[in-house]
């Protein structure tokens, strides 16, 4: 063996002949864990693993929307999801208690105005301090952050291409997938995709949204649509069928009337045929009403389309390795070896919306990525639980849930079995619809999972007056067909 | 015109806030521009201009170097090798307390005849330097002699305090 210190080196290389071309490794270098994805499921799990004194590397890479939207990192939730809805939602919430502040009191104008560009403004920098915030965090929890797109080369190789062109290829032990998934415009519709926005445009528009049009049904529609109703605009959500299909009926239906009173408009039964942009560059939209086959048209400043979310993986390259998706939704097959984030292929893991059917909210990106990074280097044996996950859908009057939906559990259990959505005496879920109903269901989530039974909510003490005793005040059965509109204390 | 009513000024001038934007040189007439002009008319004398002049007349104009960095090599040249003491402040575009104390720090720096200058670095546009640097919270004001990093204070300061820190790093 040679030893060699900075001295023999330089000695060796003074040997060597002019002609000898030197190879550096700089291009290849071995990492423990690549995560491809900045968002909130990659960053944890990254974070997560260098705690471990893992050598980490996480590349972000936003592709420009449709519209040309692009934001910085932290994924979905922090530039076009979570955090500026809800931060919208509260700004739209903020003009109901100004109007009703004048009955309680307040010296306040009887009109008053929301301006977009103040709002949005507000909005956006404190995406770009987040956003900061991250890479900050980053640094000081020693993982490498490459703003590049990444693709899998082999199983222990990402191949990174950075917005300046360079190319690196990285070699790894591990990598997991966290790319997420990006707003589908459906391109057959003439327009969609010229001159439709997304809710990855929305919350960066420079002007004023202006009379808007939501095509969708689904929670981004309904939030959207609610919190621009709350500021002012004159606001129309088109739904094929149903509000809100994915959740309970009868609350979904509770949340569109809600709505309705507040002066949404649902265009109920249509879909969209064309969109085509007029002299005034105003959008004029034709549609069709599934009811009577008529063909309508209406013209609107702005063009939502909230039509589901897709995967974005084929330029991941992962039908070369063999890691296979779901041939609808491109989403990754996880459950492999009995690990809910494995792929099929043994050293590379999928965690956050881009895992196929498994919820897609932020929480359970983050506790998956952690957990992950446990069981990778830390020794744990923990899988993530997928069950009574908790969520809240943002509409104007909120509606928390944990558990499954009344339709759910009477396919599974039978309606014989099912009081309001408890079997026996054990809670399935819980629905709740009404004012900060987010920060409600939380506490409930957690009993829900310690096993809360029937007996021991209608036994617990209400706190008066909140929203929140209501829950535990349930004595009415829906079976029993008695009006369950509180009165009286 | 006295040199304490021109520093006056200038400083109500920095602080309507159009300062943030960083020119570096105030474009207000003044004795200095006065001379300059007269000086070089074909009738007037001829007369050796230099700094001295200005010197006598007591502006801070051209006293007080404001700069934005570009980059890595920028910084390198205009901070690191400066032979004046450079105050470095790290902001953002996105970052409220900033917008205050760039015009704050402007102002007590022009004061300051040329003794230090002040560099001005946009985070998001040079996120490398600021990472070397260790800045998290924004803004960050890391005073800069002979290449090394002497002093630091995070966040918007009172007027004596950015004051008393400015004058640390030049004695």
């Amino acid at each position: 063996t040679m030893f060699v210190n900075k001295h023999s080196r330089t000695f060796i290389f003074k040997r060597l002949p002019r002609n000898y071309r030197q190879f550096t490794s700089s291009s290849t270098e071995d990492y423990d864990l690549v995560v491809i994805g900045g968002g909130s499921g990659g960053l944890a799990c990254a974070k997560a693993a260098s705690q471990l004194q893992k050598k980490v590397a996480v590349l972000d890479f936003v592709t420009p929307s449709t519209q040309g939207t692009t934001w910085g990192l932290g994924g979905t939730c922090v530039n076009v999801g979570c955090i500026p809805k809800k931060l919208m939602h509260h700004a739209s919430l903020l003009g109901d208690a100004i109007r009703d502040s004048k009955a309680y009191g307040w010296n306040v104008p009887d009109e008053v105005q929301s301006d977009w560009t103040t709002l949005s403004t507000a909005v956006q920098n404190h995406v770009k301090s987040l956003n900061w915030g991250h890479r900050v965090q980053l640094r000081d929890k020693n993982v490498e952050y490459i703003n590049g797109l990444g693709s899998f080369k082999d199983p222990h190789t990402v191949r990174v291409k950075e917005s300046n062109g360079t190319e690196r290829l990285l070699k790894t032990r591990n990598a997991v997938i966290a790319v997420g998934v990006r707003p589908y415009v459906p391109s057959q519709i003439p327009g969609a995709v010229e001159y439709g926005a997304t809710s990855d445009d929305l919350f960066w528009l420079k002007k004023t949204p202006g009379k808007t049009l939501l095509i969708g049904a689904s929670y981004i529609a309904l939030e959207c649509g609610g919190f621009l109703n709350g500021l002012g605009f004159d606001t129309s959500i088109m739904v094929r069928s149903r509000p809100l299909k994915q959740f309970d009926q009868q609350m979904a239906e509770l949340v569109a009337e809600s709505m309705e009173s507040k002066g949404t408009r649902f265009l109920r039964k249509c879909v969209p045929v064309s969109i085509e942009k007029d002299s005034r560059g105003r959008l004029v939209v034709k549609y069709e009403d599934l009811t009577n086959r008529q063909t309508k048209e209406e013209v609107f400043d702005t063009v939502m389309f909230a039509t589901g979310r897709h995967a974005v993986t084929n330029n991941l390259n992962l039908e070369a390795l063999g890691i296979e998706v779901d041939q609808t939704t491109q989403k990754v097959f996880g459950g492999h070896s009995d690990d809910h984030e494995r792929t099929s292929v043994a050293n590379i893991y999928a965690i956050g919306d881009i895992l196929h059917n498994r919820p897609e909210l932020t929480p359970v990106a983050i506790k998956a990525g952690q957990l992950l990074a446990d069981r990778l280097f830390g020794g744990s044996q923990v899988q993530m639980d997928y069950n009574m996950i908790p969520t809240t859908v943002f509409t104007p009057l909120e509606y928390g849930v944990v558990g499954i939906s009344e339709e759910k559990a009477v396919s599974c259990h039978g309606e014989e079995n099912i009081e309001a959505i408890c079997f026996g005496d054990r809670i399935l879920g819980l629905h709740l619809i009404g004012p900060n109903a987010g920060e409600v269901i939380q506490g409930f989530a957690v009993a829900l999972r310690c096993g809360a039974t029937w007996s021991g909510l209608s036994g617990s003490v209400g706190i008066h007056p909140t929203t929140a005793e209501e829950v535990v005040k349930l004595h009415i059965t829906k079976r029993s067909g008695a009006d369950p509109t509180v009165t009286g204390c | 015109m006295s040199s304490r009513y021109i520093l006056r000024s200038l400083r109500a001038f920095s602080k309507q806030g159009r300062a943030h934007s960083c020119t570096g040189f105030f474009h207000t007439a003044n004795l200095s521009t006065a001379l300059l002009r007269k000086a070089h008319h074909p009738h007037y004398p001829a007369v050796n201009i230099n700094y001295n002049i200005q010197r006598h007349v007591a502006t801070a104009e051209k006293k007080f170097e404001c700069f934005n960095i570009q980059d890595a090599k920028d910084f390198q040249t205009r901070v690191i090798e400066s032979p004046v003491p450079v105050i470095v402040d790290f902001h953002a575009t996105w970052c409220g307390p900033c917008k205050l104390l760039g015009p704050r720090l402007e102002a007590i720096i022009s004061n300051k005849e040329g003794q230090v200058s002040l560099a001005k670095v946009d985070v998001d546009e040079n996120v490398e330097i600021a990472m070397e640097y260790l800045v998290e919270s924004l803004p960050t004001v890391i005073g800069f002699k002979n290449g090394r990093k002497i002093n630091k204070f995070i966040g918007l300061q009172e007027d004596d305090a950015i004051d008393s820190f400015v004058e640390k790093l030049i004695h």
